[in-house]
């Protein structure tokens, strides 16, 4: 997810999907940064407008070249969303909101 | 504001796999394979008269060793990681290639056998070649 996140921020993210806050239930926008629960432990991933056919969720890192994502494993289930990222909350000098677009 | 943060637990996030995916290159089996050649020549070779020439000896039999043994390693990733299901139906015998060229390099490991040897540079070449056409 480089260059919005880099290893070791801390990210502050709002519990999303079906058992999350009650705006965040639906599909995250397009553009935001998401936390999904994948194969036992949790990835953060940016959503993507999925191809035509397809439904769920259409997750892309940023770092294209070293990303495993969509491109490998297709979409995921919104059962699988488990937050949505809006703010890095360290370290010190990395402070600030996740922005909702590349 | 720094009581609010100790209220939540940290958890960590992953952007990526472990390691970059889908790098696989035979080119290291094939350099493993020579190299157990290369030491089953100068095992032939060496005199051993004195420490010196025990020592070189013995480094190049844990070398060779080490070298068939970095073959099968070499050799099961892609086996087992790079191929599948779709390559088996064009190479058919894949596997039948793959089991004989881990033995023989188990026998490499084992023997000082300059035939073994030639036979494994070659059956190595063979799989990565095997692998070139797979990509083709």
């Amino acid at each position: 997810m480089e260059p919005a996140l880099l290893p070791g921020d801390r990210l502050l993210v709002l519990p999303a999907g079906p058992a999350g806050l009650p705006g965040l239930r639906g599909s995250p926008p397009i553009g935001s940064v998401v936390i999904v629960a994948r194969e036992g432990r949790l990835d953060v991933k940016r959503v993507a407008p999925p191809p035509s056919g397809v439904s769920g969720l259409w997750l892309l890192g940023d770092n294209a070249e070293l990303s495993r994502d969509s491109r490998h494993d297709g979409a995921l289930p919104l059962s699988a969303l488990r937050g949505r990222v809006i703010y890095r909350i360290g370290p010190h000098g990395r402070r600030g909101r996740v922005s909702a677009a590349r | 504001m720094k009581n609010l943060f100790s209220e939540f637990t940290p958890v960590t996030v992953h952007a990526h796999c472990d390691v970059p995916c889908g790098i696989y290159d035979p080119s290291g089996a094939v350099i493993a394979a020579k190299t157990v050649a290369r030491m089953v020549e100068l095992i032939g070779q060496i005199e051993v008269t004195d420490s010196a020439t025990r020592n070189k000896f013995v480094r190049c039999v844990a070398v060779k060793e080490e070298h068939a043994e970095r073959v099968k390693h070499e050799v099961q990733i892609i086996w087992s990681d790079y191929f599948k299901p779709e390559h088996l139906a064009k190479f058919p015998d894949l596997h039948d290639q793959v089991w004989k060229l881990l033995k023989l390099a188990s026998k490499n490991k084992q023997n000082v056998d300059a035939a073994a040897a030639a036979e494994l540079v070659a059956a190595t070449e063979a799989f990565a070649a095997t692998f070139a056409a797979s990509k083709a």
